[in-house]
């Protein structure tokens, strides 16, 4: 019996054993919330693999690939300086890098883009991976490759730099590969439980096409079209006051060979256009149907896209004799950041270029080499054409002469977790269908940079071996999309600024339709494009004021014959660079200068509040209004932060900017949103050097009044009520110890947040100078966006060329490079070296040297 | 060497069974975690030397020497990759971290939360393993017994 009972207690034991390891195995294996498992992730086969990539250490790799050695040398902030016999080692090393180091952001980059989101984030992904695949960022790249595969044979550019791109992916596999089969694949990716898949041509060109949708994708003509319809009934030349399509109130255009704008006057386009309104009323359903399916991250980029800067000086005014190149563009910030600096030095091809490339991208888009330098501004072009037509209950829609049954094409999208979604994209004859309204309107858009291929990589080709302004320019001629205003400088002294791009040839009539939703279903309307010929666009050379400078401004004066763009910043950054720049005296600028004018004192310069402070101080001191001790102490302050040596400078430590910002703030609101409410309409509202022209002339102005009260209020009367409610915010937000607690770095942060949106994966607010106008654009009072990179090339001796980004270089959040230039330089206002001089192995010192990682050829 | 030496030796070795079961589970943890372990199921490597384990001792509460000996052979192997890899403990803070962020239940960071919580998952299957193996081999015993009392 003994024996008995020891026999079935071990057969339950045994069995108890059996059914514990399946059931912890099934449980460890049970992705958590639909990501990670804890069995594979706790184990070495999971996250204690991560740590790769979290520091550099030397080694050398021997893999294929390469055909002669290729050194890589990490300097002191991470940065890659790559040096090769050939550039096709070279960016073969320099896709290695990438993936290094940014992996998880190349995959996920390209899977928005692509609309492959939902295979491995879900459902809740989908509405936007249909987005993505009807504005057609994947289809597009498609046919740029089949172009370019088309052409390469005839294009000895073209040919090259495919070659250089397959050699750039296979560098990002080689690591991929690597990191997949050692089980080693970053944090990210170990967290979502996927892989990343084989880097390939098609999505260096998806990464190009999103580049365009960040600096080109705009609902403007949506808003534009809702705003003449329900805000102005139609009257578009009481639009253009506030509206004006040539933006011309106190701008300084880019380049300067066209004329300039009188700065008392808005109205200087005459306009002849007739109101456009066809057979049919746009339909403002349909367009907000379009707006809300825009997917939060491009709204997101909309809003916090502030512009960028680039300018440069001539050997007049420098002290060296030898010109200073600056830029710095302005994109949302997160961590990892969007570019990643590398310096390429290919001994047989003559090749030593600093600069910042994107990862996914096999050259360097903005930076310099030892011959030219280079800079980017985004030009708000009109690159979008919004069509509305009829629509019948057959489906098909009225072209203007006939019923057509919109063309189809069928997408498939995985979707994790579930069956497969098939989404059917129409097309009219102009462009995608954006949004329908069965049996009454439908909408389709166009936009340039799906309209047909474009060849920024070879204009990019072109600018990295560009040993002079000739050979750089006729490389811009292929920069089409998005349209860039292109600082020049090289080491003969020339400088150069142009606008380059496609643009729709359009003179200013046609350009005021075109900004609006158009009648597709009207014969009349003209839906042809042409572009206007490269050797038509607006450019200057060495101009007699020796400098150049953009920022985001109006690109060309009233003398320049053509529509190119809608959307220009306000232009107050461009007043206060010009103002430096012009005021300098021959002599007198070197890179101290420059870093001055990007992020010290002329950096923080506001001439908003130059041009609004007095006015706010006049009406409240003049309205005889009882003001409480707090309200009397902040109007003190703002008076003494006028009468100062730090007017006007947005500093951290300062109180006026926070008394100015938010009763400006409120100024606007109280300015426009009677009107806006009462119209029913939440759209953009008129620029800030609008409302400086109506402060400056018209203070009876009909949009001071408050439409919802009896009383008629003028400019003064609302500036008191801004001033009055700002000041009672503040004091229930920070208190009223306004010498302590009102700090302008208390009020305005500047938020490092993850790309993923992991907050553990951000680093946090900080206490941040500028404003939304000044050079050191920090618009907003929660920054999450600004200068992506400053950059001052020096062609003195090449040794004083200066760089920095917020972020670093990796993009492992354990890496003491994930973010070490955001906290150590750029929020400080700090550069680093770039370097470029040491063009050898040999050369490079040792004080700069973190790494030294040698691919050996198999 | 006789083959009653051979005997005594034997049965002296077999003495410290628990002690052989429960260092074989711990060293072969360190040395399989620190090669191999990384292309293998992370249930295996702890299981079988579970399973050896329970073999060895020849009965069920074997599991309590394998699973301490598979959890100190991870939470060594763990302590060792630390200490030769840059940055680890800094990923595996961020990694507990952005758990946190995901369960919408903020944690501090913590890499030793992650290094127990390995090395009792570690742990858990070595005495799966240790059970299996010993009742296993007490019942083939039990049953060859009973075959010979037949």
């Amino acid at each position: 019996m003994t024996l008995q009972r020891d026999l079935y207690r071990q057969g339950a034991v045994l069995a108890i054993s059996i059914v514990g390891i399946f059931l912890l195995i099934i449980i460890l294996s049970t992705p958590i919330m639909g990501m990670f498992a804890l069995g594979p992730i706790v184990s070495p086969g999971g996250i204690f693999g991560a740590s790769k990539g979290s520091e550099y250490s030397s080694g050398t790799i021997t893999l294929e690939g390469i055909d002669n050695t290729v050194t890589i040398i990490r300097d002191n902030w991470g940065i890659p300086h790559i040096y090769a016999k050939t550039k096709k080692d070279a960016v073969f090393a320099l896709g290695y890098c990438h993936a290094y180091d940014r992996m998880f952001q190349m995959e996920m980059t390209v899977r928005t883009g692509m609309g492959l989101m939902s295979e491995v984030m879900g459902n809740e992904s989908l509405e936007d991976d249909i987005w993505y695949e009807t504005i057609g960022i994947e289809k597009a790249a498609q046919e740029m490759i089949i172009t370019f595969e088309r052409e390469r044979e005839f294009d000895s550019d073209l040919d090259m730099m495919l070659i250089l791109l397959d050699a750039y992916c296979n560098g990002v596999n080689y690591e991929i590969e690597h990191r997949i089969s050692t089980k080693t694949l970053p944090i990210e990716f170990q967290l979502l439980n996927f892989e990343p898949t084989p880097w390939t041509p098609l999505k260096t060109f998806v990464y190009n096409r999103l580049m365009s949708l960040m600096l080109t994708y705009s609902t403007y003509d949506l808003h534009a079209t809702i705003l003449r319809d329900d805000l102005f009934n139609g009257n578009l030349t009481a639009m253009e006051e506030l509206f004006p399509l040539n933006q011309t109130y106190y701008q300084i255009p880019v380049v300067p060979d066209y004329g300039n704008y009188t700065l008392s006057s808005g109205l200087t386009n005459k306009i002849t256009a007739r109101v456009q309104t066809g057979d049919i009323k746009t339909n403002s359903a349909t367009i907000k149907k379009i707006l809300d399916k825009t997917p939060e991250s491009v709204k997101y980029f909309q809003q916090s896209w502030i512009g960028s800067n680039n300018w440069v000086a001539n050997g007049t005014k420098t002290k060296s004799g030898k010109p200073i190149l600056c830029n710095d563009m302005h994109l949302s910030i997160d961590l990892p950041h969007i570019w990643y600096e590398a310096h390429l030095v290919a001994t047989e091809d003559d090749w030593n270029i600093f600069g910042y490339t994107l990862t996914g991208t096999p050259v360097v888009v903005v930076g310099y080499n030892t011959h030219v330098a280079w800079g980017f501004t985004n030009v708000g072009p009109d690159g979008m054409d919004w069509y509305e037509y009829v629509w019948n209950d057959e489906g098909e829609y009225w072209n203007g002469t006939m019923w057509l049954a919109p063309t189809k094409r069928n997408v498939t999208i995985p979707v994790k977790g579930l069956e497969n979604h098939t989404e059917t994209i129409e097309y009219t004859q102009e462009g995608v269908i954006m949004a329908e309204e069965m049996g009454k309107s439908l909408i389709a858009m166009r936009w340039t940079a799906t309209e047909e291929p474009t060849y920024e990589i070879k204009a990019l080709y072109g600018a990295n071996k560009a040993k002079n302004w000739k050979e750089f320019n006729q490389s811009m001629q292929w920069f089409h999309d998005p349209p860039q205003n292109v600082v020049f400088a090289d080491s003969d002294g020339t400088i150069a600024l142009r606008p380059t791009g496609r643009y729709v040839k359009r003179n200013f009539t046609e350009g005021l339709l075109a900004r609006f939703v158009q009648n597709g279903s009207d014969s009349s309307v003209n839906k042809d494009w042409e572009y206007i010929p490269f050797n038509e666009l607006p450019y200057s050379v060495d101009p007699d004021q020796c400098y150049l400078a953009s920022t985001n401004q109006k690109s060309t004066g009233p003398d320049y014959q053509y529509y190119i763009s809608s959307t220009q910043a306000a232009g107050y950054r461009g007043r206060s660079i010009n103002r430096w720049l012009s005021e300098a005296s021959e002599g007198s600028i070197d890179a101290d200068f420059m870093k001055n004018a990007q992020c010290g004192d002329m950096g923080i310069f506001d001439t908003c509040s130059e041009a609004f402070t007095p006015f706010f101080i006049d009406a409240i001191e003049n309205s005889g209004e009882a003001l409480s001790d707090t309200a009397t102490t902040a109007l003190a302050k703002l008076k003494s932060w006028r009468e100062s040596n730090e007017k006007y400078l947005m500093r951290s430590e300062l109180i006026g900017p926070t008394i100015f910002y938010e009763t400006f703030s409120r100024f606007k609101d109280l300015v426009w949103n009677d009107e806006y409410e009462e119209a029913g309409i939440s759209v953009t509202k008129p620029q800030d050097n609008t409302l400086e022209y109506l402060v400056r002339n018209d203070p009876d102005s009909k949009w001071f009044d408050n439409v919802t009260t009896t009383v008629v209020e003028d400019m003064d009367d609302i500036m008191v009520e801004a001033f009055i409610e700002a000041v009672k915010y503040l004091e229930n937000e920070f208190g009223s110890d306004i010498e302590h607690d009102w700090e302008w770095g208390e009020y305005h942060r500047m938020y490092f947040n993850h790309l993923g949106g992991i907050p553990s994966f951000g680093k946090g607010s900080h206490e941040h100078d500028g404003s939304g106008y000044t050079l050191l654009a920090a618009g907003g009072r929660r920054v999450g966006g600004g200068p992506s990179e400053r950059m001052i090339v020096n062609f003195d001796n090449m040794t004083d060329c200066w760089s920095v980004i917020p972020g670093g270089v990796s993009g492992n959040p354990a890496n003491s490079h994930y973010a070490d230039q955001a906290l150590d330089l750029w929020i400080k206002g700090k550069y680093h070296l770039m370097l470029i001089e040491y063009d050898s192995v040999d050369e490079f010192p040792k004080a700069y040297l973190e790494a030294t990682v040698v691919l050996k050829s198999n | 060497m006789s083959e009653r030496t051979l005997e005594i030796d034997i049965r002296k070795i077999l003495k410290y069974k628990r002690s052989i079961a429960f260092i074989i589970s711990l060293m072969g943890m360190i040395v399989i975690d620190l090669t191999i372990a990384s292309s293998l199921p992370f249930w295996l490597s702890p299981l079988i030397l579970g399973i050896i384990g329970g073999i060895i001792i020849g009965s069920a509460y074997a599991g309590l020497f394998t699973g301490l000996g598979t959890l100190a052979g991870r939470f060594v192997s763990i302590l060792i990759m630390i200490l030769t890899t840059p940055g680890l403990m800094e990923t595996l803070n961020y990694f507990l971290a952005a758990i946190g962020d995901v369960l919408g239940a903020p944690l501090p960071p913590g890499s030793l939360v992650i290094i127990l919580l390995s090395s009792v998952i570690c742990g858990l299957f070595g005495l799966l393993g240790g059970l299996l193996g010993g009742s296993g081999t007490r019942l083939t015993r039990l049953l060859l017994k009973e075959e010979v009392a037949r």
